[in-house]
């Protein structure tokens, strides 16, 4: 037992919110990469999980990858938490470090997309045993426990057994023991899959408190409100590739496609064109709001049902992949 | 027929799990034909072989006549040797008995020494040496023999659960064993496999934790069983220190061959059932279940790569048979080679399986 490891410093700041390990940033060109995927493949067998992926993850930045099932998001995830090993290509994380490496693992959190806990083991101790994992001793330990439960809100119920929680405590408290130890980066794989909408709404608050104190989080979803809500830059993932990469601004902008704008007539106004017949409604795609906006004042009395819709993310995968996200 | 339907989907599941297919068919296969080979050597009386070393301390024609008529009888396995070395091959149990003759106040006399695990076949070689020493004709050239027999080993204070206790103590490990290879599939199906493997150590220190754990369960397990038998049974070991070395030695085996079949099954199910399958087993080939003697001798023969065969003839050394530290050296080292090897075997599959 001489060979002990030291101790490690507490990972947050005893004063406040604020993790000393990560600067709070927000999205700007001007932060640096935390993390470098370059060229990245994975292969199964003759399977190819993961095309020739590269992208970059600011510091203090939050990034979504957005993708369908089997799109490859869990698969880059494992690369980036140093699970897998890639079949070429490299990931580094301040230019220098790969996640295979124990030194750089320690500086990484992830949140499986199935719930990784020990459910005979109170929140508490599985806090405490991957705190340890990660070198946490003594004050720091206590510490950062303390921090984690109630990042999940978890503290009143740190005594009980984890089969006792509800899916939505096991899933924040999942989330508690990926960022435990402070990491720099931390990998949030479907955190919210599963779980009731009440549910989702508090592992969200959760989220939501984990980018305020500033980490730089990676989080994949199939849910575009999601991704909306909480990601500074969306990565368009699928089939193994990154098909585009921005913030929803210009992911929007440059892939959305124009506004829509849907009616059924009761008649035709003399000064509109024929739009594109879609069943028994006809539709128009404009470049911007305003025109929309002109286009569904004239429409408006002689339609028996209008709708406008703005691009969005989904029109966005639409026009990236030409099916929908949830195909 | 949606019934035949999950049926089908059933058998075509097992088909593509090898692991699952060997433990359906295969070792039920296996399992029949060990215990058909041990019960028919057991019914059959005929085949039976007594392995007997022979002592002349007299060394006269008669006493001459006396051990050719046994090597000559039909069911005798002798051989010829000193007293010491006859008594050394009965107390380590590589032989049934010993029969000594001896002079007993001017007459020849027998001394039986016999293994004391070995009770049931102990009985029957008295019959079977009463038959060759007094002919049936009664008009042999032997005068009649006192026969006394001795127990090799055993000394007036054993309890009579002694003989059995290595067995027992041994099914305890087995038991901490199995219940430790479902654990390591546990990780893996309860999803917590993939924060340890994202955490910062080695794979090799996952699976020496698991092992460490394992270790110390079989430890605890078989340190309340030696206190239970020592305080209400009265069993008492010839050698404390080769007790401690040998529940070590065991220890180590089992935890190697619970890292393997850990990293064998994929399933909880799949880890618990092969686990105690595999050690019912070896433990049926290696004497826990059914004696040695009990079977045939190419079973006995095959006995050998049964790890749990070691571990008793250890823990017998240690607590009847007063083993040496060499003679326990050569059980204690079977057991930890088959340990170290199934765990290298474990850690490259759990090596190849994250590849």
């Amino acid at each position: 037992m001489s060979n002990r490891r030291p101790e490690v410093a507490a990972p947050w700041s005893s004063a406040g919110l604020l993790p000393n390990a990560t600067a709070i940033l927000r999205p700007g060109d001007t932060a640096p990469v935390l993390l470098q995927v370059r060229d990245v493949t994975q292969r199964y067998g003759a399977a190819r999980a993961l095309d020739g992926l590269s992208l970059a993850v600011r510091r203090g930045e939050t990034l979504g990858l957005l993708g369908p099932n089997g799109a490859g998001k869990t698969t880059l995830m494992h690369l980036m938490a140093g699970v897998l090993a890639p079949t070429g290509g490299t990931v580094l994380l301040d230019g220098r470090g790969s996640p295979s490496s124990p030194a750089t693992r320690r500086r990484i959190g992830i949140a499986p997309q199935d719930l990784a806990l020990y459910t005979e083991l109170t929140a508490e101790e599985n806090l405490r045993f991957f705190a340890r994992l990660y070198g946490l001793r003594g004050r720091a330990l206590s510490l950062a426990v303390e921090r984690a439960l109630a990042l999940a809100e978890l503290t009143a119920r740190r005594h009980h057994r984890v089969h006792t929680f509800s899916g939505g405590m096991q899933r924040r408290l999942n989330l508690a023991c990926a960022v435990v130890h402070g990491p720099d980066l931390v990998l949030l794989d479907e955190p919210t899959v599963g779980v009731d909408p009440q549910s989702r709404g508090h592992v969200f608050d959760s989220l939501e408190r984990l980018k305020a104190l500033g980490h730089t989080l990676v989080y994949s979803t199939h849910y575009m409100e999601e991704a909306e809500r909480l990601c500074d830059r969306i990565a368009v993932i699928d089939h193994g590739r990154l098909l585009a990469c921005g913030t929803l601004h210009e992911l929007v902008r440059r892939h959305g496609g124009g506004h829509r704008v849907r009616a059924r007539l009761t008649r035709h106004p003399d000064d509109v064109s024929s739009g594109t017949i879609v069943g028994d409604e006809q539709e128009w795609v404009l470049p911007d709001a305003a025109q929309a906006t002109e286009l569904a004042l004239k429409l408006g009395s002689s339609a028996s049902s209008l709708a406008v819709r703005p691009p969005d993310l989904e029109t966005v995968f639409f026009t990236l992949t030409g099916r929908s996200l949830r195909d | 027929m949606a019934a035949v339907t999950i049926a089908l989907k059933d058998l075509r599941l097992l088909a593509r799990d090898r692991v699952a297919l060997f433990w359906v068919l295969g070792f039920p296969l296996l399992f029949a034909l060990l215990f058909g080979s041990v019960l028919s050597a057991a019914a059959d009386d005929s085949g039976r072989t007594f392995n007997l070393v022979l002592v002349d301390d007299v060394d006269s024609p008669q006493s001459r006549a006396l051990l050719a008529a046994l090597a000559s009888a039909p069911g005798f396995s002798t051989e010829r040797a000193s007293r010491d070395a006859a008594h050394t091959l009965v107390r380590r149990g590589e032989r049934l008995a010993f029969v000594r003759v001896r002079d007993v106040s001017g007459e020849l006399g027998l001394e039986l020494g016999v293994d004391p695990t070995r009770a049931g076949e102990s009985r029957a070689l008295s019959a079977a040496l009463a038959r060759v020493t007094i002919p049936s004709d009664g008009a042999g050239a032997l005068p009649p023999l006192s026969i006394d027999t001795t127990e090799v080993g055993r000394t007036s204070e054993d309890s009579s659960f002694a003989i059995a206790f290595p067995a027992a103590l041994l099914w305890g490990l087995m038991g901490s064993a199995a219940t430790f290879a479902v654990s390591w599939v546990a990780e893996r199906t309860r999803g917590t496999d993939l924060r340890l493997r994202s955490a910062p150590i080695s794979g090799a220190t996952v699976l020496a934790g698991k092992a460490l754990a394992c270790f110390l369960a079989c430890l605890l397990g078989s340190g309340v069983l030696v206190v239970f038998g020592w305080a209400a049974l009265g069993i008492v070991a010839g050698s404390w220190l080769a007790v401690v070395a040998s529940v070590v030695s065991i220890a180590l085996c089992f935890v190697g061959l619970t890292t393997l079949l850990g990293m064998l099954g994929r399933t909880e199910q799949a880890v618990a059932g092969a686990g105690w399958a595999t050690l019912i087993l070896l433990a049926m080939l290696g004497g826990a279940m059914v004696p040695l003697a009990a079977m045939p001798d190419w079973l006995r023969r095959a006995s050998d790569v049964s790890p749990v065969k070691w571990g008793i003839s250890a823990l017998e050394g240690a607590y009847f048979r007063d083993f040496s530290g060499l003679e326990l050296l050569g059980p204690c080292a079977v057991l930890l080679g088959v340990g170290v090897a199934s765990f290298a075997l474990g850690l490259e599959l759990m090596a190849r399986r994250a590849r």
